[in-house]
């Protein structure tokens, strides 16, 4: 069971050159995969391609063995700003419109919609108020929400702490932690993935639209990206003073390992 | 007490359909009618005040048509009948939230979603509601769109200006929605809408 993407290209109508060229990834079940890379390098459209939103000019992609159109209830994927998608008239509603397409009974919708404001640390005491009067943050969970709510398989998230505070960034990394550790399959496209190399499993970095590395995060790949992290510089610095410290790229993992080092 | 939004549906049907058959001393019973149903419903005087004004100038214009061509006890007449169906038509609309509504027309279009076995209530009100969540995102991207061209220096003074000033909004207004019911319909599409049961 995992996701394939072979020989991949995609080129916008009427652009010059294509946005994706030749990308061949696969993606395991239970995965954290962070995909990365400068503004317009293709981090969009690869993810919309591997969720099968929109179709490769050239390639093909396959989930758990089925074409991308057949798979649709295994995935889910939050566009970037999602919450500027929200519509329903209550939270409620809104989450429980994935689980009401795919024609389920209402107790387990119910259920469902319960299952997934819970996941994202909703009270839900909102359920019964508007998405639009809630504020920033709880909208971009709202609308995370909304995307799990079916219980798919392959989770994508597109940019999902663009525009938020400390807090709210702190809560997304928070939030995909937990996913993960609830067996969801999780693709995050980020520009600016520092907070998210500690827990992901692996990093792909586009250039031009090209894969150009694919593995465990490291400086090297990150350069790639035009990314340095100044917690790993930091953890080198400490190292050549004879302060035996773990290379990380959150502050907080470094933190530790420094108080750990010191002890 | 709530009146439900079906009851207010079907008085204002049965209201317009009266102000379209009365004459002389009749519409005047009928502008009776409408005040008591306003004060009933609790609409507020200064609120359907505020819906009309901006309608009086269309009200006025087409009297005026009506004196040149018929002569002026149809322009009375017209005026008359049209203000009556505008005020009752506000009433309702101040007195019924967008739920109240939508949840109206998905309970009316149920037997025809049975009968014709599909899901065209909720696809109507669906797009009933998507209609009124972003008519006011509409409002807002023009009006910063056209902040940002003022502060460029585009004028909206005088009646030329203001056509050529829409004009410069226009453009990047249409291609920002664009983009924008681009999210909405690959958000949807991600939650299953469509999907083959
Ligand atoms: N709807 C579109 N039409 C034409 N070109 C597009 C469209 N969306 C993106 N592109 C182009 O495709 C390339 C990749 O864009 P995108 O996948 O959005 O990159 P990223 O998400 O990494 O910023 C860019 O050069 C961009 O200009
Ligand atoms: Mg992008």
């Amino acid at each position: 069971m995992s996701l394939k993407a072979e020989d991949v290209s995609y080129r916008y109508p009427g652009a010059g050159g294509p946005a994706i060229s030749s990308a061949s990834l696969e993606i395991g079940k239970g995965e954290l995969v962070v995909v990365c890379g400068k503004n317009g390098s293709g981090k969009s459209t690869l993810i919309r391609c591997l969720a099968g939103l929109i179709k490769p000019s050239q390639g093909r992609v396959s989930i758990d063995g089925q074409a991308p159109e057949k798979a649709r209830r295994a995935i889910g994927f939050a566009v970037q700003f999602p919450e500027r998608a929200l519509f329903e008239r209550t939270v409620c509603d809104e989450v429980a419109f994935g689980p009401r397409n795919m024609g389920l009974p209402p107790d387990e919708v119910d259920r469902l919609t319960g299952q997934a404001i819970d996941a994202v640390g909703i009270s839900r005491d909102l359920m019964s108020v508007a998405p639009r009067s809630l504020s920033y943050g709880r909208k971009r969970l709202v609308a995370i929400a909304c995307a799990i709510a079916h219980r798919p398989g392959y989770l994508f998230l597109d940019e999902p702490a663009a525009g938020l505070d400390y807090e709210g960034r702190t809560r997304i990394t928070g939030l995909i932690k937990s996913l993960k550790a609830a067996g969801m399959t999780v693709i995050v496209a980020s520009h600016d993935p520092l907070d998210l190399l500690d827990i992901c499993d692996r990093l792909v970095v586009l250039d031009g639209g090209r894969v150009v590395a694919d593995g465990p995060p490291s400086v090297e790949s990150l350069g790639r990206a035009g990314i340095t992290s100044d917690t790993i510089e930091l953890a080198r610095r400490l190292q050549s003073c004879g302060i035996n410290v773990r290379e990380a790229f959150s502050p907080e993992a470094l933190a530790d390992s420094i108080v750990e080092a010191l002890k | 007490m709530k009146t439900p939004a079906i009851a207010k549906l079907a008085w204002l049907a049965l209201f317009s359909i009266a102000v379209l058959m009365a004459e002389g001393h009749f519409l005047a019973a009928l502008a009776a009618v409408l005040i008591i149903a306003a004060f009933m419903l609790g609409a507020k005087p200064g609120k359907l005040l505020r819906m009309l004004l901006p309608a009086l100038p269309f009200i006025v214009v087409i009297s005026a048509f009506q004196w040149l061509f018929a002569g002026p006890a149809m322009a009375a007449l017209t005026l008359v009948r049209i203000t009556l169906l505008y005020v009752a038509g506000s009433v309702v609309t101040a007195t019924t939230t967008e739920t109240e509504f939508i949840d109206t027309v998905e309970r009316l279009l149920r037997p025809v979603s049975t009968l014709t076995r599909t899901d065209i209530g909720r696809d109507i009100a669906t797009m009933m509601m998507l209609a009124i969540a972003f008519l006011p995102i509409i409002k807002e991207e023009h009006d910063s769109i056209r902040l940002a061209q003022e502060a460029r220096g585009v004028s909206y003074a005088g009646f030329r200006g203001l056509i050529k000033g829409e004009i410069a909004v226009i453009v990047p207004l249409i291609y920002g929605l664009s983009a924008r019911t681009d999210r909405v319909a690959t958000a949807m599409e991600a939650r299953c809408y469509g999907i083959k049961k």
